[in-house]
Formats: structure tokens, C-alpha cells, sequence
């Protein structure tokens, strides 16, 4: 048993999936052994259809379920969703099927990030592929969005200069309190405590030089985004679509520059007064390596936006490379530097969150319909953490995420292994509708036949990487024909704690995949083992109608391989 | 192959199943609001040591407006005089006043520490990650270079360096700087990599990679917030490793020159004095060993507090 071959696959025509001779191996380490943990699988599913598939643990069920969903890829063999072949699809062609195939994974608790709230994770597969879709926007679009939202913040900052200028004219004046009280300690000596008041008292007259900071700053600011905006706009009308690599050059030409820069401001500050203009310097620097990573990472970020940012925080620092200035105009020429950060920054902020909270808005009617649709109230669930749901309502939230972007077919890998009966039974119930209302296509993985046969419609038994038995599971449940899905169902415990346990025949250990038994891998623990068993490997074929079995022994059905009187009479007694 | 919807339940679900489960979450058993109060508060131990940080670093960075005497002031027939009104921290070998020296020492040891430590969290971080994530090959390859770091003693990499260079105080700082980034990261990179190998296994990664996520979205929006807690507490703990091997570097005098006072340097200068004025060390090491224990606590409240949490329920 647990052979090879592909008999029971149907017509191609009708089939919405179908593996063929699938086979996923991993290699241990560098020792060359390698572990067979599927080895020529074929499976096919009709639009509609749930197939169970059943075995012990580490038979492989899991290892199926996952190479389909080609994560990691097989290592040979075909799987075919709609026609596609997938194992051949590039990583982008195959991200664009992702959404027709969905999973449903055995812990809800481990399957849900603890970091993100429910309605990040329930829009995460349409998100993902929003941004596939349309994450890259057309650079001269973005450019023009961002110099739009440039010029109505720099139009608002003239208009009500208040709101800006004052906080950072309040910053100035501590700056500046702090910079003349270290000149006249340098003069005076042991003025302490009476240095603090007398400067305050002199307030009005620092307000006067406020004003002139806060113009000089202004001026200073305009200057800046003249300076670097108005030729980047040019070049970017120009040159059209800056591509990605010019914007990396770009990016890397001015963060070299900034390194100069700091190099050059740190070693032109002296004395101890300098410090506060050092912590300005590092908190420009780590603003500036934020700003190129969001530029670089980001994937809806275009190349436009990357040269921004570099030329942006290039000249944020470029300001300090003026050291000759002194006094007031250096801190004018400070404060203009952070304006200029401040609007740049805010504007790139504003362009991430709005993106965000743009994707939140479009996803949200979605994910609300789907947690209606799997029984939790969204009203309540929105906005909470996985870590506060029970485990039957963390599977409702992947079931809820598996169906968001409306799948052909999800893979179920045990999903209700991990739960109480009573909710088990919810949740299969909830699959079930949710089949129907639709038109889902599942891959049931279980180890529980009960619960196999509640939901599926075909049954495939495997051992150890292989298919022992495909058949309808009320056929199988009534009479298995393969020795080791006897062995199985005999496994059930009865619910019935008057009746003695039956002692259950031959409940050997499964052989390592690393080196599977010849012939029938199955051979070792069965009852019904002949030499034959171990140089030849049995192939699926049809016993019965709708029967399929990998056995030369099978337990029902002519055997026109085998001695049949010899089958007949162990299946009779195995019996 | 039976038809879809004709499949017999052994298990019918209770009549209103879905309606329960529609008010489970409104309903919330009382015993989760417990259980997220009872993570609540970070303890009073945690915030007495935030207070501390944040005042050392006030006084650090304000320092020449603060009613001090200048670092490099000396009082005449005052020499090593325990602590009093006018010098709390009482006067050193020099006459030199010692409180108003710790408080300029620790913009030397802040500085150092805390720009090392980020610039460490930061590369560590994204070395860690990226060797976590990806195994293999790429494991190999970054781990091979990080634990190589690791073999440099750090004093002779910082004699090294600083031999080559002038006595600039200034690029001193940024030798020293480097030097730190340099033996940090790889500390900082096995603490992130061996977090990123844990939760790069769970099923929620596997789950994004099924749902068409890239690589980059799933380490940073995936792993990383899980492994964040444990990257910032861990740095906050080599922030205070930091203070320690500059004071040490300052014992054998190889960090800023004098007369810039460092932690390190004042307690090697205290040692000759230890039996007549033993203030003159235990002063600043007092104040050393404070800040790094409250560093230590604040990182550990701060990976308690934040850890990611899996299940109340």
C-alpha cells in the first residue's frame, strides 16, 4: 500500500485543482540524507468539493497542504489551480493567485499576530493586494501630489505664521537664553542662581529679537524649499518617471554628502556650548537615516519620493556647513532648517498616514462583513488584539481572513485540532456555511476521522508521504479497503466507557521519512505483509466503483493482482 | 461524492450558536479586564529610576546654565574635603568640585552611551532581523562577521584607533562612539536573531507569506513588533554596559582628555586618596552604579511590560 499512481484523478476538464505526483523533500543539514515527507501525492478537486485528508501525525497531510500553497515551493511534481500550473509561477505571477487560494492554519492563537488589531489583520490579504495592484504610482502623480500638499502647507504657513513660528520662537529664545548665559559665565564668576531671573526680567526685550529670529527664520526656511524643490521640480518635468536606481544614487550621493557634513559641523563646533547644537546634529542624522529608510523601503514609494527625501535631509543638515554665521543668524538659520524638516517631514507623514488610513477606510465595510459573517460583532472586535479572543473566536478570525479577498479554494490544516468539541463543532458548522453562501472548494487536513467524515465529500487516506486510499467516506467508514485505514478507524475510541477498550491491532511506530521502507511503505506495521509487499510498490487502482486503493492486498473488492483466495480470507479475518 | 450540502452532523451546534457568539466579545468575562489590568502599571521602582535618567540627563545637558561651579574651578585649602553645603559631593585631590564634575562627567558618558546604543539597535537590529529571517546562507554569513567583532578586546581596539588620531576631545568622543557601535552590534544582533528565528517560525508568518506578502513587509510589520520589546530592553542594557567599559577606558585614560572630567577618569584619579578621602572615588561610582542599575531596570520593566501577549483566555 501507500503507493504511487494517479488513477483516481478524474477528467482534467472538471477538476479546479490537481496535484500531480507531487513530491517535497527537505535535506538535513549538509549530511546529504534527505527527509521524503511527500512523495508522489496526486490529489484533484472539483469546483465544490471538500476532500478530507486524513493520516497520523508527521504522515505528510500538513507538508500537502502547504507545498499546494507552494510555501516552500515542491520540490517536484505539478499543482494546477484553474488551469494555472503553479509550481512553475514566478514570485509576482504567484502573488496574484495568492488571493483564489487561501489557508486556514491548526493554532488560531499562533496564526494571528499579537502586535496588530483584529481589523489590520482581517484587511492584511486585501491590503497586500491593494498595494500590489497599486502601490507604485505613477512618479509625475506622486510629484504632483507632493508639491501640492508642499505649496498649501508652505501658503499656510504664511497666512497664519502664528502657529508655526511661535513654538519654535519659544525654542529660539530658550536656545538663545542658554547660549548668552554660557557667554557670561565665561566673564562673570559665580553669578548663580541670580543669573536666571535677571534674563528673565529682560523678556520684552528678547521678544523684540524674537520677531526678527522669527522673519530670519521664515526667510530662511522659503529659501531652503526654494532652493531644493523648484529645481527638482524641473528636473523632474524633464526627465519624466525618475526610475528607482537614479533616486538610490541620489539617495546615496546625499547621504554621503550629510556624513560631511557631520563630520565637518562636529569638528568646527568648540567648547561646551556646543553641545546643544550636537544633539541637533544627531537628531537631524537620525531623522535624516528614518527618512531614508522610509524612502527606501517602501514599496509604494517611487523614485521621486526618494530623491526628495535625500535632497530634503541633505539640506537640512547643509544648513550647519554655515558656521561662519554667527549668533543670531545661526540660530535663525537653525530654526529655518527645522521648519523646513518639520513641513517635509509632516507632508511624508501625512502622504504614509493618509495611504494608510486610505486602505483602512476601503477595507473597512469588508472586514466589518466578514466578522459579521463568521459571528463576531465588529463593533466590538475592530479595534482589539488577538490575545483577547478564545481560541474558537481567533479561528473564526482566520476563517474571516481567509475569506476576505473571496478564494476558490482554502486549504483547512486541521483547523479545529486545537479546540473543545463544542466549539470544534462551530466551527465546522461556520465552514460549512460558509461553503455554501461562497462556493468555496476545501482541502480538509484532519487527523480525526470523525470530523473528516462530517465534512467531506472524498476521502484520501496517507501514510508516510503516500496515498493509501481515495474513496466517498461513508464507503470508507463502512468498510475501509486498505489495511491501514482499518487501522485507523479501529483507532477510534468508542464512547462508550462500559464496553472494555478492544485492543488495537498493530500500533507500531511510523518508520522514519528520512529512509522509508521499500515497496509499500506501509509493509512494516502491516498484517496482511508478504514478501511482495517489499520489492514492489502497489499502485492506486479502482476495487470498486469510487474505490480507489494502493494495496496488492486490499481488503474488499476482486483482486485480480494478488492471490485472492489469500486477500479474502485475512480481509475476512482482519474482520 | 455526496452533494455539497447533504453531509449528516454527528455534532448540531445549540440553536443560537452564532448569536453567543456575536455578544462573546461584548460580553467580556470580567476575569480579561482583570487580567489586562493586572499587566497595568510599571511599579514605582520603574518610575523612580526614569526620574533619575531624566534628571541626570537635564543636568547633563544643561549644565553650564545650572547654578555649578565651573568643572575646572579650584578652592584653594579646600583639597579633599568630604561633602558639605557648598560642595555636596565634597572636593577632590585637585580642589576641584565633585558634584559640579559628575554632572559635566555624564554628558561625556551619556553621550557616548546613548549614541552607541541607538546606533547599535539600529544596525544590530536590522543584522539580526535580517539574519533571523532569511537563515541559511545569509545567517551564516552575517553571524560570521558579527562574532568576529567579538573577538576584538575593546580597550585595544579603542588604543588602536586613538593612537592613530590626535588628542581632540571632540573626535575622541566619535572614536570612542565607533568603537562602542562596533562591540555592540553583535551582542544586539544575537539577542534579535535568535527572537527573530522564534517568531519567524509562528504561523502568522506563514500565513502573511500565503496572503502575498514580500519579504520586507513581513519582517517589518510582522516580526519586528513582536521582537521590538526585547530589542529596546536589551539595548537600554548595553546602553548601561556602555557607561561601565568607558569608565573603564577612562581608568587606563584613554577616553576624552582631561581637564574634560569622565566618570572613569575621576574615580582613577580618587584611587591614590582612597584611605584619606575615599569620597573622591565612591562618589562618581555611586552615581556610575545608579544610573546603570536604573538603566537595567527600565530595561527589564520595559520588556515585562511590552511583551507581546498570546492568550488570556
Amino acid at each position: 500500500m501507500a503507493g504511487s499512481g494517479s488513477a483516481h484523478l478524474r477528467n482534467e476538464h472538471e477538476t479546479l485543482l490537481r496535484v500531480e505526483n507531487m513530491v517535497v523533500e527537505f535535506p538535513i543539514g549538509q549530511t546529504g540524507d534527505v527527509v521524503h515527507a511527500v512523495s508522489d501525492v496526486s490529489l484533484d478537486l472539483i469546483e465544490g468539493e471538500t476532500l478530507g485528508l486524513v493520516g497520523e501525525s508527521g504522515c505528510g497531510k500538513s507538508t500537502t497542504g502547504k507545498a499546494i500553497m507552494q510555501v516552500p515551493r515542491p520540490t517536484s511534481g505539478s499543482v494546477q489551480l484553474d488551469d494555472v500550473e503553479l509550481t512553475t509561477l514566478d514570485d509576482d505571477a504567484l502573488r496574484e493567485t495568492r488571493p483564489t487560494l487561501q489557508m486556514i492554519f491548526q493554532d488560531p492563537i499562533s496564526a494571528l499576530n499579537p502586535r496588530r488589531s483584529v481589523r489590520d489583520i482581517i484587511a492584511e490579504p486585501l491590503v497586500i493586494r491593494w498595494e500590489e495592484e497599486e502601490g507604485r504610482p505613477a512618479t509625475s502623480l506622486w510629484f504632483e501630489r507632493f508639491g501640492q500638499q508642499l505649496f498649501t502647507r508652505v501658503a499656510s504657513v504664511v497666512v497664519k505664521p502664528m502657529r508655526f513660528v511661535l513654538p519654535l520662537g519659544a525654542i529660539a529664545m530658550v536656545l538663545w537664553i542658554i547660549s548668552e548665559a554660557a557667554e557670561e559665565r565665561r566673564f562673570e564668576d559665580q553669578l548663580g542662581w541670580t543669573q536666571l531671573p535677571a534674563q528673565i526680567i529682560g523678556f520684552p526685550v528678547l521678544a523684540i529679537g524674537l520677531g526678527v529670529l522669527a522673519v530670519l527664520a521664515l526667510l530662511s526656511a522659503i529659501w531652503l524649499l526654494l532652493g531644493i524643490f523648484v529645481p527638482f521640480g524641473v528636473v523632474s518635468k524633464v526627465l519624466g518617471d525618475i526610475s528607482r536606481p537614479v533616486g538610490l544614487a541620489c539617495a546615496l550621493f546625499s547621504a554621503a554628502t550629510w556624513v560631511f557634513m557631520v563630520w565637518r559641523t562636529w569638528n568646527s563646533l568648540t567648547g561646551y556650548s556646543a553641545w546643544i547644537v550636537r544633539v541637533f546634529v544627531i537628531g537631524f542624522a537620525v531623522a535624516s537615516v528614518v527618512w531614508f529608510v522610509v524612502a527606501l523601503t517602501r514599496s509604494s514609494a517611487s523614485g521621486a519620493t526618494s530623491v526628495a527625501l535625500a535632497l530634503a535631509s541633505a539640506a537640512a543638515l547643509q544648513v550647519f556647513y554655515i558656521s561662519g554665521l554667527d549668533g543670531v543668524t545661526k540660530l535663525a538659520v537653525l530654526i529655518g532648517a527645522a521648519i523646513v524638516n518639520l513641513i517635509v517631514w509632516r507632508i511624508v507623514k501625512r502622504q504614509l498616514g493618509l495611504r494608510r488610513d486610505e486602505l483602512r477606510a476601503r477595507s473597512e465595510p469588508k472586514v466589518r462583513e466578514m466578522l459579521e459573517t463568521v459571528g463576531i460583532n465588529p463593533d466590538n472586535a475592530l479595534d482589539r488584539k488577538p490575545f483577547e479572543f478564545s481560541g474558537g473566536q481567533a479561528q473564526r478570525l482566520s476563517i474571516a481572513r481567509a475569506l476576505i479577498t473571496d478564494p476558490k479554494v482554502i486549504i483547512c490544516d486541521e483547523p479545529v485540532s486545537a479546540l473543545d468539541v463544542s466549539v470544534q463543532a462551530q466551527i465546522l458548522n461556520l465552514l460549512e456555511d460558509m461553503k455554501e453562501r461562497y462556493g468555496l472548494t476545501l482541502v480538509f487536513i484532519a487527523h480525526d476521522l470523525a470530523v473528516v467524515k462530517n465534512v467531506s465529500d472524498r476521502v484520501a487516506v496517507m501514510y508516510l508521504g503516500k496515498l493509501c486510499e481515495v474513496a466517498d467516506p461513508d464507503d470508507l467508514y463502512a468498510a475501509p479497503a486498505h489495511p491501514y485505514s482499518q487501522l485507523l478507524l479501529s483507532a477510534i475510541p468508542k464512547p462508550d466507557p462500559t464496553k472494555p477498550a478492544e485492543e488495537t491491532p498493530n500500533t507500531g511506530e511510523l518508520p522514519s521519512p528520512i529512509d522509508p521502507p521499500s515497496g509499500c511503505r506501509f509493509r512494516t506495521r502491516c498484517p496482511l505483509a508478504q514478501d511482495r509487499c517489499a520489492t514492489e510498490e502497489p499502485t492506486m487502482r479502482e476495487v470498486a466503483p469510487n474505490r480507489f486503493v494502493a494495496c496488492h492486498f486490499p481488503l474488499i473488492g476482486s483482486d485480480d493482482e494478488g492471490s485472492a483466495t489469500h486477500a479474502g480470507a485475512t480481509a475476512a479475518g482482519a474482520r | 461524492m455526496g452533494a455539497v450540502s447533504n453531509i449528516d452532523r454527528d455534532v448540531e451546534p445549540g440553536p443560537d450558536w452564532r448569536g453567543d457568539s456575536i455578544n462573546a466579545a461584548a460580553t467580556e468575562p470580567a476575569f480579561v479586564e482583570e487580567a489586562k489590568l493586572n499587566r497595568g502599571g510599571f511599579g514605582v521602582m520603574f518610575w523612580v529610576a526614569v526620574t533619575f535618567l531624566v534628571t541626570l540627563t537635564l543636568a547633563a545637558i544643561f549644565a553650564e546654565v545650572l547654578p555649578l561651579y565651573e568643572f575646572d574651578e579650584t578652592f584653594r585649602g579646600e583639597n579633599r574635603d568630604g561633602p558639605s553645603r557648598s560642595h555636596w559631593f565634597g572636593v577632590d585631590g585637585g580642589g576641584r568640585d565633585i558634584f559640579t564634575r559628575v554632572i559635566y562627567g555624564a554628558q561625556i558618558s551619556l553621550i557616548i552611551s546613548s549614541v552607541g546604543a541607538v546606533l547599535a539597535l539600529v544596525i544590530g537590529g536590522m543584522v539580526g532581523l535580517t539574519a533571523g529571517y532569511y537563515r541559511g546562507r545569509v545567517d551564516s554569513v552575517i553571524t560570521t562577521f558579527t562574532d568576529a567583532t567579538l573577538v576584538i578586546p575593546p580597550l585595544i581596539l579603542a588604543l588602536s584607533l586613538i593612537l592613530f588620531l590626535d588628542n581632540d576631545a571632540n573626535r575622541r568622543i566619535l572614536i570612542l562612539i565607533v568603537v562602542f557601535v562596533l562591540l555592540s552590534i553583535a551582542p544586539i544582533g544575537r539577542v534579535v536573531r535568535a527572537s527573530t528565528l522564534v517568531w519567524s517560525e509562528r504561523e502568522f508568518v506563514l500565513a502573511a507569506k500565503t496572503m502575498g506578502a514580500r519579504n520586507g513587509r513581513i519582517m517589518f510589520r510582522e516580526v519586528l513588533p513582536n521582537v521590538a520589546p526585547a530589542l529596546i530592553s536589551y539595548s537600554l542594557i548595553v546602553m548601561a554596559g556602555l557607561i561601565v567599559v568607558e569608565g573603564g577606558v577612562a581608568f587606563v585614560g584613554l577616553s576624552v582628555p582631561p581637564p574634560t572630567p569622565t566618570w572613569g577618569d575621576m574615580i582613577n584619579k580618587g584611587r591614590g586618596d582612597l584611605d584619606v578621602a575615599p569620597h573622591i572615588t565612591l562618589m562618581p561610582a555611586m552615581i556610575m552604579f545608579l544610573t546603570v542599575l536604573a538603566l537595567n531596570f527600565v530595561g527589564d520593566k520595559v520588556q515585562e511590560r511590552f511583551e507581546p501577549r498570546e492568550s488570556v483566555l
